[in-house]
């Protein structure tokens, strides 16, 4: 494995349904309201649709990642460790498959929805994202790399 | 033996009790009295008749009024030399009285002994009765009497004259006596004399100015004027102004004023270059000084002489006088002064022209703004001051306001504006913006790591929300690490997705749709903006309040200072201002309020026309009028309401005062819709605009109209211009809010003075009692645990605890030890509980161990976060003046308190006063309230029918005659006279027999048993029975005035009570009664006497005690306090409670009940009365021991409260065993 993908069908396919009515958009903001194929998880994502539109009933491919160090080794290493942010964008990373990658924390795991309906809330600089559906892996503080690319 | 008794309980009023011992007899045995020899001759061995004010100054002596004999014959005798010569004077020789003059008083009064001096009460040495009579007039020295000198003439002062005359009668009167002039002619100078030396002291005739008294009277008096608040020199005052880039505890000095206030520096060897530097300087040149004092005590002035030369002869241990510098300490102040945070201590920053400035976030403790606000600098002049200046009023040290601990010094307006423009969802920026954005808030002084950033792809971007994190967390060493998550303004519960299957139904609150949900996350804003309800005042989990508690107010304070630099810099290149479009409704929102104003009127015009057809239905006790004004002005209400919310929806996201009002920074919502909509109802104390013409409001409406416009409705904005009649309308309720706040701010001012008066002294000793200055006790414990209500931290108990489990929690997030099992917890719970737990309340350790079981043992915690807990539970209050503080802490929210509308509350007809007039009615300890109200509960049964209920509310309400009765019939018979009272209802427990009783009890009636004959089924007859001599005019009379009474005899209910009224309370009813009597209601059949309530003070003493009282006094200023949305703690309002009660009878807190807590002299002639306090003191000789706060300011001599508290003990050299001997008492020698 090259990456720490948490989910384990990596990565997970999730088809939009549908965007959500005015009042939810700023500007440049939109909040999605989006489903997996098979129906087993659902998502709500804000996303800054300025720089990466979408449309409603758009399908893309989602993937969480706790690194995008394309050498694992490495990953496993910095993953415990805090260091400051360092710009290098121009190493090959996991980044270079998807169209549209974000940085930020799990602030909240809710686990009492039942049998197969964690709930995750991850915080992109305050861009949300709810997944719900079968039980991920992860902490609260959990640094965690959103990846998106559209399926065409 | 009774007077013996007596004498010795009133030891203060003997004078009093001799007085009326004595009055009753006017000639005396000195037998007769048992217990005393009295051997003064004046008392009891002559005739003692009245003694009468004759004309202003003259005393007559009516000796032989009652008694004649020997002795007035003697008197009548002496006059026969006169009337011989003088004839005509015969006749009014038998009137003559004799003259008590000034020169036979103070005979009188030599010959009392000294002996009976103490028995009246006075010193026999200073205070003998002789020296109330002037024989020598006290000449003021001339810096009391200063004479003004103008170019050419010189005036002189009022009391100058006044001796100057005085001395000149008495040559006069000396040349008379020397010359022989007639005695008329002395007599009158005599009188003059008498006059002007009364005059000397106080005049009760207007518009004479020269009073001794006066001069010590009043605000503006020596006591108040000069003794009590004296000018200080080492002091400035200028305009204020505004500057974020100030860190919040400096303010800015200008230079000018540096160059006057100086602080005296000692030289040493660490000082000594920059000292000579600013000696070098001078006098003119900013770091400079103006005088040195050398060690030798001689002063060297720097303005004129060789400074060069004086600064080389600079040794250690010379004082310089320097200029202001910079972080110098200074004490700022703005007046009106109403609690401790109007004077903090700043460090100097000098800074040119000419303003004073500070960090806006310190306006709120000031109550400042800068629309020309001046305010006033001390420099304090030793270093003891200045560290005690720092440690006690340093700005950093009273972030928090101990009226409750909420946080006063915060963001405010701009800083509040741009936090939550830049902390809303839609900001982003690149890294060049990012960059510079951070570096607003350190001035480059700080290393800065930058966050990574959120967007990665398909560009680097960062958020606006990750700003706050880096001000938080600049870099790893500045790190803090917080932890909150509180409701923004804009909380919205959020709604899940239609047509979602698996999203849970109650999503987290930080989904809420306007990111009005604040999640911090170890200094990372998860969700949420950054609006008022975060970084604002007043607000316990509020941002810079977490911070406080969790890393003190140091950390506290930088962020404040980052927030002010951020907002300032980022708003001045952003932009923020307001225009014409700003205020322009759009398309829909015209259409929206057109409606919904049609709308309105529409039902007001049918309420309006229900009333005319007399088909409104009237609610609980009101009328028809009264329930259509209500109606008709909750419809306006509503209206106003309903178009302000279209205004927040309709109004686009960048429209400035929206902005404002969503964030919190100025104005709300009405305001908002105000300009933008339309202005809404103009209200007059409480209802609409009432009739100031014939039926009318106005003459450009129909007579009589209750419409909407012709009662003050207005209908424009301020954007479309409101219509001649509205503006007239908005004009006059603008008026009645401009004079309620002029009048309550004198009233609340006065409260304020007479709450500090009483309860300046009080202060918590080592023992941790309250203590008042002579050492009684007010309370055992400050608020029954010793804790300090600044350091509170929840509402309820002193540690906020899920807040620190949250904390805990999150601080150790990688934690990998084991977690605990729930057993685990509870036993390391038990063993903190034995070890660490001394002295905390019971309340406090059971709520602890309730949130431990449920919260954590459920949850399974970690060992680490249980011992959290027991941190900042030692805060207590040790030696500080709780009783000033507590006065502040009621007085200060009382100015807020405006505006008469809210005076008034509660349901349907029974209103309850609230605001500045009820505080002052419960501090007063008044006897007549504006509305009692006991609220009795009922038994059980009775408590779940209303019927039943009824019964008890008819055994309460006053029932009278008239109310029962059909008629009252006169009949008039031969034989006798009598009035036949027809009863029509016989119901509610009356019969007949009681109304016979109560007839007879009728004290105004003076009815007998006899008079009254029942007769069955339904009346009573009254016979007159005419007081004989068989005058049929005078029968007649009696029985119209028996007719006119009888209506109003009460037969049934209590007597003090005016209405009862029967209100549901969850499922349950009471009876509330408005009107006294509550030892009466209790004792009502049906009362559930255990739980009823009365809101009357006195009443709830006299009838349950004094503790009953004290909490009376507690719950009704509390309640006060809630219902006008403003917390006090209630430690506060205890020891208020405990000082009016502490004497084991209520006293208010006004002159008399301050006179009856307090002994010293010049403490009460520095509040009120001045004089009679002063003339009272000298009579009985009292003595001031100087230990209270206002007795200490008058003699300039530090206090015994606070740091003053600590005295030096040292031992006596003298052994254990030798008691002092007894005071010898007054009669042993008898």
């Amino acid at each position: 494995m090259y990456v720490q993908v948490i989910e384990h069908r990596n990565p997970i396919s999730i088809r939009p349904f549908t965007t959500i009515p005015n009042i939810y958009y700023l500007v440049i903001l939109s909040r999605l309201h989006a489903t997996s194929e098979a129906a087993d998880t659902e998502m709500i994502l804000d996303i800054n649709t300025e720089i990466y539109p979408m449309k409603v009933s758009d399908k893309f491919t989602l993937a969480l990642a706790t690194s995008i160090s394309l050498d694992a080794a490495a990953a496993a290493a910095t993953a415990g460790k805090k260091e400051s942010w360092r710009d290098n964008s121009n190493q090959r990373s996991l980044a270079d498959e998807y169209e549209y990658v974000m940085f930020g924390k799990v602030y909240k795991y809710d686990e009492t929805g039942g049998k197969n309906k964690s709930s995750i809330y991850i915080s992109f600089g305050g861009l949300l994202l709810l997944i719900t559906g079968e039980a991920l892996d992860v902490n609260i503080g959990q640094e965690i790399y959103l990846l998106m690319r559209k399926n065409t | 033996m009774q007077l013996a008794k007596k004498f010795r309980n009133a030891r203060t009023a003997k004078l009093q009790t001799v007085i009326e011992f004595c009055a009753k007899f006017s000639y005396l045995p000195s037998k007769s009295i048992d217990f005393i020899i009295l051997n003064t001759e004046l008392l009891f061995f002559s005739n003692a008749g009245t003694v009468k004010k004759v004309g202003a100054l003259k005393i007559m002596h009516e000796k032989f009024s009652k008694k004649k004999g020997e002795e007035e014959a003697e008197f009548r005798a002496s006059f026969e030399t006169i009337t011989s010569m003088d004839p005509s004077l015969k006749s009014h020789a038998q009137k003559a009285q004799e003259n008590l003059s000034p020169l036979t008083v103070l005979k009188l009064l030599e010959r009392i002994t000294d002996q009976d001096c103490e028995v009246l009460g006075l010193d026999p040495v200073n205070g003998r009765p002789e020296l109330f009579i002037w024989t020598a007039l006290p000449v003021p020295p001339v810096c009391i009497r200063p004479s003004i000198g103008q170019e050419d003439a010189s005036n002189e002062d009022d009391i100058t004259i006044l001796v100057s005359d005085i001395i000149q009668i008495n040559t006069v009167i000396r040349a008379i006596m020397v010359e022989g002039f007639p005695a008329t002619k002395l007599m009158e100078h005599w009188d003059y004399l008498q006059l002007q030396v009364a005059m000397f002291v106080t005049s009760d005739l207007p518009g004479i100015p020269t009073k001794l008294l006066s001069r010590l009277k009043g605000k503006h008096g020596r006591f108040r004027g000069n003794l009590s608040g004296k000018r200080v020199d080492f002091s400035g005052r200028t305009v204020i102004g505004p500057d974020p880039n100030l860190r919040i505890d400096q303010v800015a000095v200008p230079e000018r004023i540096a160059k006057v206030l100086t602080y005296p520096e000692r030289v040493t060897d660490y000082n000594i270059e920059r000292l000579k530097e600013n000696v070098i300087n001078g006098t003119e040149k900013h770091p400079g000084a103006t005088y040195i004092t050398l060690a030798n005590g001689s002063k060297r002035f720097l303005k004129y002489g060789d400074r060069k030369k004086l600064a080389n002869e600079l040794r250690v241990g010379d004082m310089v006088q320097r200029h202001l510098q910079d972080d110098d300490i200074v004490l700022f102040n703005r007046q009106p002064s109403l609690h401790k945070l109007s004077i903090m201590a700043h460090f100097v920053k000098v800074r040119p022209w000419r303003t004073l400035r500070f960090n806006e976030c310190v306006c709120q403790p000031y109550n400042a703004d800068f629309d020309g606000d001046e305010m006033n600098l001390h420099v304090p002049q030793t270093e003891e001051a200045r560290a005690e200046a720092q440690e006690l009023m340093g700005v950093k040290n009273n972030l928090v306001t101990p009226r409750n601990g909420d946080p006063l010094i915060a963001a405010t307006q701009d800083f509040i504006t741009a936090s939550f423009l830049q902390s809303r969802r839609d900001v982003f920026y690149d890294r060049t913006q990012f960059c510079q954005i951070v570096n607003y808030m350190f001035d480059s002084l700080v290393n800065i790591e930058l966050p990574p950033p959120t967007i990665l792809k398909p560009m680097k971007l960062w958020t606006g929300k990750q700003v706050f994190s880096v001000l938080l967390k600049p870099n790893e060493e500045l790190a803090i690490l917080v932890n909150l998550e509180t409701k923004c303004r804009t909380f919205e519960k959020p709604k899940p997705f239609p047509g979602s299957k698996l999203l849970p139904a109650n999503l987290d609150s930080s989904m809420c749709p306007n990111d009005g949900f604040l999640i911090i996350l170890n200094s990372e804003i998860m969700s949420g903006v950054v609006d008022k309800s975060i970084i604002g005042a007043e607000n316990k989990k509020s941002l810079f309040y977490t911070v406080l508690r969790d890393y003190g107010a140091v950390a506290s304070a930088n962020c404040m200072n980052r927030i002010a630099k951020l907002s300032a810099r980022w708003l001045a290149n952003q932009g923020f201002s307001i225009g014409i479009d700003d205020v322009q409704p759009g398309e829909i929102l015209r259409r929206e309020k057109e409606s919904l104003v049609v709308g309105g009127y529409e039902k007001c015009d049918d309420l309006i026309q229900q009333r005319k057809d007399g088909k409104l239905a009237t609610a609980p006790g009101m009328d028809e009028d009264q329930t259509l004004e209500r109606e008709i002005s909750r419809i306006l209400s509503g209206l106003r309401d309903s178009v302000g919310n279209i205004c927040m929806t309709e109004l686009n996201k960048y429209n400035a005062p929206l902005i404002m009002s969503l964030c919190g920074s100025k104005g709300s919502k009405i305001n908002v819709s105000q300009m933008v909509a339309l202005v809404g109802q103009q209200i007059i104390s409480g209802s609409r605009i009432p009739d100031g013409f014939i039926d009318r409001s106005l003459p450009h409406f129909p007579k009589n109209s209750k419409t909407p416009p012709a009662k003050g409705f207005v209908r424009n904005s301020f954007y479309t211009g409101l219509s001649p009649p509205e503006f007239l309308f908005h004009a006059v309720s603008g008026r009645e809010g401009l004079v309620d706040t002029a009048v309550k701010t004198a009233e609340t001012g006065y409260m304020q003075r007479r709450l500090m008066k009483a309860l300046e002294d009080l202060t918590t000793h080592y023992d941790l009692s309250v203590r008042n200055s002579t050492g009684g006790v007010i309370q055992f414990t400050y608020g029954d645990d010793g804790l300090d209500p600044a350091k509170i931290e929840s509402s309820v108990q002193p540690v906020e605890f899920s807040r620190n489990l949250l904390h805990a929690n999150s601080m150790f997030l990688e934690s990998n030890e084991p977690a605990l099992l729930p057993y685990q917890i509870v036993d390391i719970f038990k063993l903190q509980k034995e070890k660490n737990f001394v002295g905390f309340s019971s309340e406090y350790i059971e709520a602890l161990e309730k949130f431990v079981t449920d919260e954590l043992v459920m949850k399974h915690v970690e060992l680490r976060r249980l011992q959290g807990f027991n941190d900042g539970l030692t805060a207590s209050a040790h030696r500080t003046a709780v009783g000033a503080v507590g006065a502040q802490s009621i007085g200060e929210p009382g100015t807020q308190m405006t505006l008469k509308t809210f005076h008034f509350a509660g349901v349907a007809s029974m209103n309850v006063t609230l605001g500045v007039p009820r505080i002052k009615e419960i501090i007063n300890a008044s006897k007549n309230i504006n509305t009692p109200i006991i609220k009795a509960h009922l038994v059980e049964r009775t408590r779940d029918d209303k019927r039943s209920a009824r019964v008890v509310q008819s055994r309460i309400e006053r029932t009278t005659l008239e109310d029962i009765t059909e008629y009252i019939e006169e009949i008039i018979s031969p034989s006798d006279c009598s009035l036949k009272i027809k009863i029509s209802a016989k119901t509610l427990e009356i019969s007949l027999e009681s109304i016979a009783i109560s007839i007879i009890r009728n004290s105004k009636l003076k009815l007998s048993e006899s008079d009254i004959h029942i007769e069955r089924p339904d009346a009573v007859i009254v016979k007159i029975n005419s007081t004989g001599k068989g005058d049929v005019s005078q029968t007649f009379q009696l029985m119209q005035s028996i007719k006119r009474v009888l209506p109003k005899v009460v037969v049934k209910g209590l007597p003090l009570v005016n209405r009862a009224v029967i209100v549901p309370v969850n499922d349950q009813y009471q009876v509330h009664i408005e009107g006294y009597g509550l030892r009466e209601v209790m004792g009502t059949e049906g009362v559930l006497g255990l739980k009823t309530y009365s809101n009357h003070i006195l009443e709830n003493w006299k009838t349950l005690g004094i503790e009953a009282g004290r909490q009376t006094i507690i719950d009704e200023i509390i309640s006060v306090m809630q219902s006008h949305g403003m917390t006090i703690d209630q430690r506060h309002v205890m020891l208020l409670a405990d000082l009016m009660t502490f004497k084991g009878e209520i006293l208010g807190i006004t002159r008399f009940g301050i006179a009856k807590m307090k002994d010293s002299v010049l403490m009460l002639a520095s509040f009120e009365k001045t004089t009679d306090h002063l003339f009272e003191a000298s009579f009985f000789g009292k003595k001031d021991e100087i230990t209270g706060v206002s007795e200490c300011i008058i003699m300039g001599v530090p206090m015994g409260i606070g740091t003053g508290l600590f005295k030096l003990l040292s031992r006596v050299n003298r052994p254990e065993d030798t008691i002092p001997l007894p005071k010898k008492l007054l009669f042993d020698d008898l």
